[in-house]
């Protein structure tokens, strides 16, 4: 039986297994309940100084066999589902002993990440790893530092370690709760990245709507921006200027290149023939590119080739005839190269359809429509979005109805567009098949 | 490096296990999607239970410490085929930036060495977001040719799986009734042998675990507590 009252936190079924599981094997749920995940020897470590608790022989095998914990490549760990009423019971119980396991638990983090590591990546990772243990014992320094960890991400991949860290902040809210404005802005980053675009529009509003000189205000105002585009130009063009302004004042590069990456998209949405916007467009996207080949970042780099490349070519094509068509080729020779570097070089798949499909346009526009279709053909491998997908088949249409093609790239067209359709349209039906049929 | 499977695991599986039978012989990508709470890491633990009395090898990858967890339960298994052991942190395991298809390549040539076909079934690949491209052409690599791969989800919301060639099949995990659950129990260590005693044992599960369906992790605490 219990060694305690079984604690009003916890829903029926699992104070059902907690009245009867053995003490040691309570306190050890709950170390792990407010931990990432523990090696025996270290949860070991953690009983004996926090609770004075030494386990029986056996007891790793005992805990793998527990409901609440689950074993993973690090170790163990305690299952989502249970974690966060057994972290409340913990803290309720005993919250002298809950803030004592926090500040071990921090000095774990900060052993490892001392241990003669070398890269900075490792660095960062336990940086957030010490964040969220510092969230029991020191909320404050806790959100500063997942900040941190979320504006400095090392390397590639922003959006895929900049969500790791969110889930960290998430799962640590109830501790965090006197620190809202934050918690909006990371709430709002996760639905903004699910796709929960009203909730994000919500969240992130909270954020805007009390704008301070800081990183998270500028990242706020970027993804705001990109979330109502659609809806509403002005604003987002007013949106996406403010995180410019802001990320150049505080030498924030890798938003600032994202904002204006962006701001250079909303521009050439308000083009209309030659004039202000398109040269405001190509004057960002131009400034954007020499900043991001700085950076590093092939990805980030990628997506700026592709933004300047269709500026420039809706420049040169906004001129109409007034554009000599000579000029459009040299034009055309030089942003092709681009394209196809930003293809190569990254491998976000995503990019590199909307790489493909400009560069198609270019070539077909220029009369090369036989190359244009063999190189789309080729991207086409890859998988893609709806939305890539979609563009995609709507150059392949256009190459199709150009009267300069020849008919063999026009059955090429027509089955590049016919793959297209087959994948958009039997890719549902197949999904649907796939998840009723059993 | 299989985990035990625990009495209390075995409530209403049948159709899964089932469909990780048929993926044995077909090969292939089969999909389970599980959210948090639906029995995800059980229903693991079982489907390695059943590779193994068909005499297949089954691995179990799954890391959800790392930033990109497709990445770290790739590596988990890959670890356990050439080296089992547990696994030390470092930049190489938590933040490598070799493509994930590589790292599937590498898991593909040690499964296309094994004396016996192996099973590999990665848990929690989506955990903090949808697998993007990149990470799905890596499973389909995984998947071709006599490869089975079953994938149990974390999060099957951001996720286009059906643009993988190899799936075979999705399927999402369901609640469980009682009448499961109850069934399950007859297997409990302390079931008794006396109707009145059980008939308190069955009282006792439906008042814990309430009416309606039940999610699946409620069904294993309540179960568990009683042995």
């Amino acid at each position: 039986m219990s060694i305690t009252a079984i604690p009003a936190e916890l829903p029926r079924p699992l104070a059902a297994w907690f009245d009867s599981a053995a003490g040691w094997e309570v306190r050890a749920a709950e170390l792990l309940a407010i931990s990432l995940s523990l090696s025996t020897d270290e949860l070991d470590e953690l009983l004996r100084t926090v609770f004075d608790i030494t386990p029986p022989d056996g007891w790793a095998d005992v805990l793998r066999a527990l409901p609440v914990i689950e074993s993973e490549a690090s170790g163990l760990v305690c299952k989502a589902t249970a974690a966060e009423a057994l972290a409340a019971a913990f803290h309720a119980r005993d919250p002298d002993a809950f803030r004592v396991a926090h500040e071990l638990l921090v000095d774990l983090e900060r052993e490892r990440r001392d241990a003669g590591l070398e890269e900075s990546g490792d660095i960062w990772f336990f940086d957030v790893r010490v964040a969220f243990y510092l969230a029991g014992a020191d909320p404050s320094a806790s959100v500063a530092q997942f900040e941190r960890g979320f504006l400095e991400t090392p390397g590639d991949g922003t959006t895929a370690a900049r969500m790791w860290v969110t889930s960290m902040v998430l799962r640590q809210q109830r501790l965090l709760a006197d620190h809202e404005r934050e918690l909006s802005f990371f709430r709002g980053f996760s639905n903004y990245v699910t796709g929960r675009v009203e909730e994000a529009r919500q969240d992130l509003g909270k954020v805007v709507d009390e704008p301070r000189d800081d990183r998270i205000t500028a990242v706020a105002e970027h993804l705001l921006a990109v979330l109502v585009r659609d809806r509403d130009l002005v604003r987002a063009t007013d949106l996406c200027r403010r995180a410019v302004e802001r990320s150049e004042q505080l030498d924030f590069d890798v938003n600032l290149i994202m904002a204006a990456n962006t701001l250079a998209g909303l521009r050439l949405r308000d083009a209309h023939g030659p004039g202000e916007a398109i040269e405001d467009a190509v004057r960002l996207a131009k400034d954007n590119l020499s900043r991001a080949s700085r950076r590093g970042d092939a990805t980030l780099l990628a997506r700026c080739q592709i933004t300047f490349a269709r500026a420039r070519w809706t420049q040169a094509r906004a001129l109409g005839t007034a554009f000599d068509p000579a000029a459009l080729m040299a034009l055309a020779d030089s942003l092709v190269p681009l394209l196809t570097e930003a293809q190569q070089a990254t491998h976000d798949t995503e990019a590199v359809l909307f790489a493909a499909a400009l560069q198609a346009e270019m070539l077909a526009e220029t009369d090369r429509s036989a190359r244009a279709i063999g190189d789309l053909a080729e991207a086409f491998t890859l998988p893609g979005s709806t939305r890539a997908l979609k563009r995609v088949r709507a150059v392949a249409r256009a190459i199709r109805e150009r009267p300069t093609a020849g008919p063999a790239t026009r059955d090429a067209a027509e089955e590049l567009s016919a793959r297209v359709d087959a994948e958009l349209v039997s890719a549902r039906e197949r999904h649907d098949e796939l998840l009723l049929a059993v | 490096v299989t985990l035990p499977v625990e009495w209390w695991m075995r409530v209403d599986r049948e159709g899964e296990l089932e469909i990780a039978r048929s993926a044995l012989d077909a090969g292939g990508l089969w999909v389970l999607l599980a959210e948090d709470g639906q029995g995800g890491s059980e229903l693991a633990r079982l489907i390695a239970e059943a590779a193994e009395e068909r005499g297949r090898t089954c691995c179990v990858g799954r890391d959800t410490q790392t930033v990109d967890t497709l990445r770290g339960a790739l590596l988990h298994a890959w670890r356990q085929l050439i080296a089992p052991g547990p696994r030390e942190f470092g930049m190489s395991d938590l933040m490598s930036r070799e493509p994930v298809g590589l790292i599937a390549q590498h898991l593909r040539d040690e499964l296309d060495g094994q004396a016996e076909r192996a099973v590999l079934v990665l848990e929690q690949v989506d955990h903090a977001r949808g697998i993007d491209g990149a990470g799905l052409a890596a499973l389909d690599q995984l998947a071709r040719g006599e490869q089975t791969v079953i994938v149990i989800t974390a999060n099957h919301r951001g996720t286009p799986w059906r643009r993988c060639d190899t799936l075979r099949k999705l399927r999402a995990l369901g609640r469980f009734r009682m009448e499961h659950v109850l069934a399950a129990a007859e297997a409990a260590p302390t079931w008794p042998a006396d109707a009145d005693a059980q008939r308190e044992m069955v009282q006792g599960l439906r008042s814990t675990l309430g009416q309606g369906t039940i999610q699946p992790d409620d069904a294993f605490s309540a179960l568990a507590a009683l042995a």
